[in-house]
């Protein structure tokens, strides 16, 4: 593990409870800024709960988070709540708001992100024929092709100059072929804005091709943290094994 | 959504500010049902100048609901005047010290019969009512009327006969005066026989002369106020002024107190003396209802007889009024 | 790049000032004049030791569960018919249905007596289960609306319409034992109903008439205590009902696909059929016959002149409470945390579950202070008595619509920059939306027709439903019908409005 990265994120002895249940013991990590770090890890590993704590949706029993040198989070204690972290988030049903319209989604979102009035409209037309999602402005998302939410949501999660983007299974509904050029899009605009990427995924295509480093979690435990081609020489669980295989 | 709440807060703010108030209001809380009250508080505000502002029973609580919430603002009473259809609750709650002597009395008091009078002067009595016997004239022919409360319990009318369940009102009343007036085992008597009779027991005297008068009932005891409305329907019934030949037939006035503490004590003071007044019996004897006039020379339609006319049972109020409660706890567990 | 969001500590305040309004409104007073009980401990004892006491809970129990026996299965398949099959003008349906839940359970019981007579343990059923199984079958109803198209399919192919039916009215659970708590909370605390049932023949008697006559005794203690089983077991029906109902799957999200509605096919006939008997006898019927006992168009006219002033006032407060209810339930439940959330339920519970009389004493002795001279003697007493008895009935279906809700909706919000406040005003509540208007109309309904409430308020006697009781006891039938007539048009107009506008079948997805 890396000394403790001023610039990036910073993960301490995270520990986090759900009911009854320790789903993640001692945590600790650190990603540097614009890294697209992948975490993989086997169902009920801890990894969507991992990227909730550090959204600062679900309090940790223990830990630090610090963002850039502040602290987000220490203990029990919820220093930043979430709508103050910067945060976008791609989850794998995308939430997307079914009342409203794919440039209400924008607007309301750069609302939040504090822009002006006179700035809103402007920013929004520009996000949404990024994306090519102009055409589609006045729709809901029930009217939209999988591929055309998914691209709603990430337009969301990247509005108003998002610096850290948490992927929580974002594009498994889709097939294969959509999925991939979706993930590389993502971690393309995501490149070209300099932003941070934590990306949970099962699939290790996704490691392979744009994973900076990948972070495996087992049973609420980091079992290893490194490049595709370490874990790969160098498997540290039967499980990070099984996953790059079959890969060169 | 917004609009909504906005008009809802709207009235929600003209209905609570349109409440009136000031010295030139008495405040009434009386267990008489509206309409009939407002027959006379209507000419009491004509010729006052002053409004009454009524709080009337709705008997779905059986005058509880007055008597509890009079004591209930004892530490901060609301009411000037407290007029009472019977007399039982007046005296319980000049015994808790709700209700305040009137020094000097009313005007013209001395004309009340003292039976219908408080002898400490808290309290009045004015526009009495009968307990009748009201019976199905096509059911019962007249040869083979009832002519005694005895007869509720009489098997010849097993399962014929009716009678309010006596937990609560007049009928409560009635029967703690039988308990005061009988020997003790005439009245375990009388009790063990409306069971054994399979007397019917409906929720009120208005329900039990309507079943009457419907015929699912012979006859039963009710008050005679509750005769007249179901005789005005038009529906077959006569009433009977029972035990005429004995015990005599109980008459319950309606009793009228100030209450202790109350905001206008002038004001309730002027409407007392109106309920008391001949003008007062008058309008309430050719009412609807037919309520009997107390004290002499009021005049009256032809039907409604008074004490005098009918031979009546004599019964100590203040003590039927100490005596209530437990007989209630009682009846209530003699006829669960 | 993020500006710092000011609404959390707002959205803190707001939880806390409802908190605070609603304990003040409903449960404060309760526990005022529960705690006579504690000040009198023999009296209480010897209240609950009373066999007299049991031998009545027995009877409310009995009867509470006959009627639940009756209503439960008629208003499960009442409202899977209505939810989920393509059976002919549901909207009309479901309307005549509401509508019987607008009139107080004692005019249901005169419009079938002076039809046919009834009296006795059956006509109490009938009367009790009428007007309960409507409350199971709207509430189901909105469970049902929750189906999707997945389930429906893996029902369908596990066992054809058999399985659909028997698996979706499990679905349907939740919503109708909330219902059924209901209704038993409301067989349980009323008296009226079996002592006029049982005006000919043998008596019965029920629990709420030992609590009755321990206030007629004037021994509060051992009103409290008398009205602790029957508060008990309400609180727990209730309890249970909750927690169903919270634990529920959420529908409200962008890509729900709800079930397809199935054909009824030669079913059709049988079914319309079932629905007239139901809808005939909780609505039809009673209002025919009051209408028959009104006379002429002219007489209720002439009732609605006279009784202008207390049109005016019940509907005004009537709105004023639900409107004070649904807001103070739609902010405790969408801002409280989860655990707090849990113990306002209860503490709803805890007004509906009193005795009537029980709550009269509290409200007098909270309200009639001399700062307070202006809300005790005015319309706010009355307005806030009602909102703080209802506020479970409002809250319900709001809980239900929150339980539907995709969590994530929310959090998407706050990581967009919202604070808790702006995600409320925003999300939630655009979505709960449908689910407020029911529970505000719900509310306002069972305001409209509170007579409970007011037994002791003096503010109260100018209600509608006030006059229209004094008109039972007296007797005065033709009056009595004529006012109920109004009574209905004016309770049925908020029907309307939802009916023509969302519908009480929840099916926004």
């Amino acid at each position: 593990m890396s000394a403790p990265s001023p610039a990036g994120l910073a993960v301490r002895e995270l520990g986090v409870r759900l009911g009854s249940r320790q789903v993640l013991s001692a945590v600790s990590f650190d990603v540097n800024p614009g890294e697209h770090v992948v975490i993989m890890g086997p169902s009920g590993a801890g990894k969507s709960t991992l990227l909730r704590a550090i959204a600062g949706l679900i309090a940790p029993v223990a830990g630090s988070i610090q963002w850039e040198g502040a602290s987000w989070s220490s203990g029990h204690d919820l220093r930043v709540p979430p709508e103050r972290r910067g945060i976008g988030m791609i989850a794998q049903d995308l939430a997307l708001w079914p009342h409203l319209t794919v440039r209400e989604h924008a607007l309301t979102t750069l609302r939040w992100r504090g822009f002006a009035l006179d700035e809103r409209a402007a920013e929004a037309e520009r996000l949404l024929a990024w994306v090519g999602l102009a055409g589609l402005a006045e729709s809901r998302p029930s009217q939209l092709s999988g591929g055309e939410a998914q691209r709603l949501a990430l337009v969301r999660a990247m509005a108003g100059g998002t610096r850290l983007l948490l992927l929580d299974e974002p594009f498994t509904a889709l097939d294969l072929p959509l999925r991939r050029a979706l993930g590389r899009e993502s971690a393309a605009i995501a490149r070209e804005r300099g932003a941070t990427v934590l990306h949970v995924t099962h699939d290790p295509a996704d490691a392979e091709r744009l994973a900076s480093r990948v972070l495996v979690l087992e049973a609420g435990h980091l079992v290893q943290f490194g490049t595709v081609g370490a874990l790969r020489a160098r498997p540290a669980t039967e499980f990070t094994q099984a996953l790059f295989a079959g890969s060169s | 959504m917004k609009k909504l709440a906005l008009i809802t807060l709207a009235l929600c703010l003209a209905v609570s500010c349109s409440k009136p108030g000031g010295s030139g209001e008495v405040v009434l809380y009386t267990s008489l049902n509206e309409p009939t009250a407002r027959a006379v508080l209507d000419v009491f505000e004509r010729e006052s100048g002053l409004r009454v502002r009524l709080t009337a029973d709705t008997e779905r609580d059986k005058t509880v609901g007055l008597v509890r919430t009079l004591l209930e603002e004892q530490t901060h009473p609301r009411a000037d005047v407290f007029w009472n259809s019977e007399a039982a609750n007046t005296v319980r709650l000049q015994r808790a010290g709700v209700l305040e002597k009137l020094d000097p009395p009313p005007a013209g008091w001395e004309a009340i019969p003292t039976q219908f009078r408080d002898p400490d002067g808290v309290w009045f009595g004015f526009a009495a009512r009968a307990r009748v016997l009201i019976v199905n004239t096509d059911l019962v022919p007249a040869s083979d009327r009832p002519r005694s409360i005895w007869d509720l319990v009489d098997p010849r009318w097993k399962g014929q006969a009716g009678i309010v369940r006596p937990v609560t009102g007049t009928t409560l009343t009635h029967l703690t005066a039988l308990h005061e007036t009988l020997p003790p085992a005439e009245y375990e008597r009388f009790l063990a026989g409306i069971r054994a009779n399979e007397c019917h027991l409906p929720p009120g005297n208005g329900r039990l002369a309507k079943l009457v008068g419907e015929g699912q009932i012979h006859f039963g005891l009710t008050d005679s106020s509750d005769y007249r409305l179901v005789k005005a329907e038009g529906l077959p019934v006569d009433a009977i002024y029972p035990d005429q030949d004995g015990l005599g037939t109980l008459v319950i006035p309606n009793t009228v107190a100030r209450v202790r503490g109350g905001p206008n004590p002038e004001g309730a003071r002027k409407l007392i003396e109106f309920l008391l007044s001949e003008r007062a019996e008058e309008i309430l004897a050719f009412h609807q209802r037919g309520h009997i006039p107390l004290k002499p020379g009021v005049k009256r339609p032809p039907e409604v007889a008074v004490p005098g006319e009918f031979r009546t049972m004599k019964v100590d109020f203040l003590r039927i009024g100490a005596e209530v409660e437990a007989r209630m706890r009682e009846l209530d567990a003699r006829f669960p | 790049m993020t500006r710092r969001a000011p609404g959390n500590g707002a959205a803190e305040g707001l939880t806390l000032a409802a908190a605070l309004v609603a304990f003040l409104i409903g449960p404060l007073p309760v526990l005022v004049a529960a705690g006579d009980a504690l000040l009198a401990p023999g009296e209480a004892w010897n209240a609950l030791a009373d066999p007299l006491l049991w031998r009545r809970t027995l009877s409310s129990a009995a009867i509470t569960a006959a009627v639940l026996a009756l209503a439960l299965p008629a208003g499960l398949l009442a409202a899977w018919v209505l939810a989920r099959t393509d059976v002919p003008w549901p909207r009309a349906w479901t309307a005549l249905l509401a509508l019987s839940l607008f009139l107080p359970p004692l005019v249901h019981a005169i419009s079938w007596v002076s039809a046919w007579r009834l009296s006795g343990f059956g006509a109490i059923l009938l009367v009790h289960g009428v007007v309960a199984t409507p409350f199971v079958a709207l509430l189901a109803m909105r469970s049902l609306a929750s189906v999707s198209r997945a389930q429906h399919d893996t029902l369908r192919l596990l066992g054809g319409t058999r399985a659909v039916l028997l698996g979706e009215l499990r679905h349907a659970w939740p919503g109708a034992s909330a219902g059924a708590a209901l209704a038993a909370a409301f067989v349980l605390s009323d008296f009226t109903t079996a002592d006029f049932l049982t005006s000919v023949g043998p008596k019965i008697t029920v629990a709420a008439d030992s609590i009755y006559a321990h206030h007629l005794g004037l021994r509060s203690g051992a009103a409290a205590a008398a009205g602790l089983p029957a508060a008990l077991a309400v609180l727990a029906g209730l309890a249970l009902a909750a927690r169903d109902l919270l634990r529920r799957g959420s529908s409200i999200r962008a890509r729900f696909e709800p079930a397809p509605r199935l054909e009824l096919g030669r079913a059709r006939m049988p079914v319309l059929l079932g629905l007239a008997l139901l809808a005939g006898a909780a609505s039809v019927a009673p209002f025919a016959s009051l209408a028959l006992s009104a006379g002429s168009p002219a007489a209720v006219v002439r009732a609605a002149l006279k009784n202008l002033d207390s049109i005016t006032f019940t509907f005004a407060t009537a709105a004023a409470s639900a409107t004070l209810g649904v807001a103070l339930a739609t902010i405790l439940l969408a801002l409280a945390p989860r655990l707090s959330r849990a113990a306002l339920f209860v503490l709803a519970c805890v007004p509906l579950a009193a005795s009537p009389l029980t709550s009269g004493i509290g409200l007098i002795r909270v309200w009639n202070q001399p700062e307070l001279a202006w809300a005790y003697t005015g319309a706010t007493v009355v307005i806030c008595a009602t909102a703080g008895r209802y506020l479970l009935i409002g809250a319900l279906p709001v809980a239900d619509g929150m339980a539907r809700i995709d969590a994530g909706l929310v959090d998407a919000a706050r990581l967009a920059g919202a604070a808790r406040l702006a995600a409320f005003g925003s999300i939630l509540e655009p979505l709960l939306r449908p689910a407020i208007l029911v529970g505000w109309c719900l509310a306002f309904a069972f305001a409209l027709r509170e007579t409970d409430a007011f037994v002791m308020l003096r503010a109260g006697q100018s209600a509608l439903a006030s006059r229209l009781y004094a008109n039972v006891v007296f007797a005065r039938e033709d009056e009595l019908a004529a006012l109920a007539l109004v009574f209905a048009l004016v309770c049925a107009t908020p029907l309307l409005v939802l009916s023509a506008t969302h519908g009480l079948r929840g099916s926004r997805a």
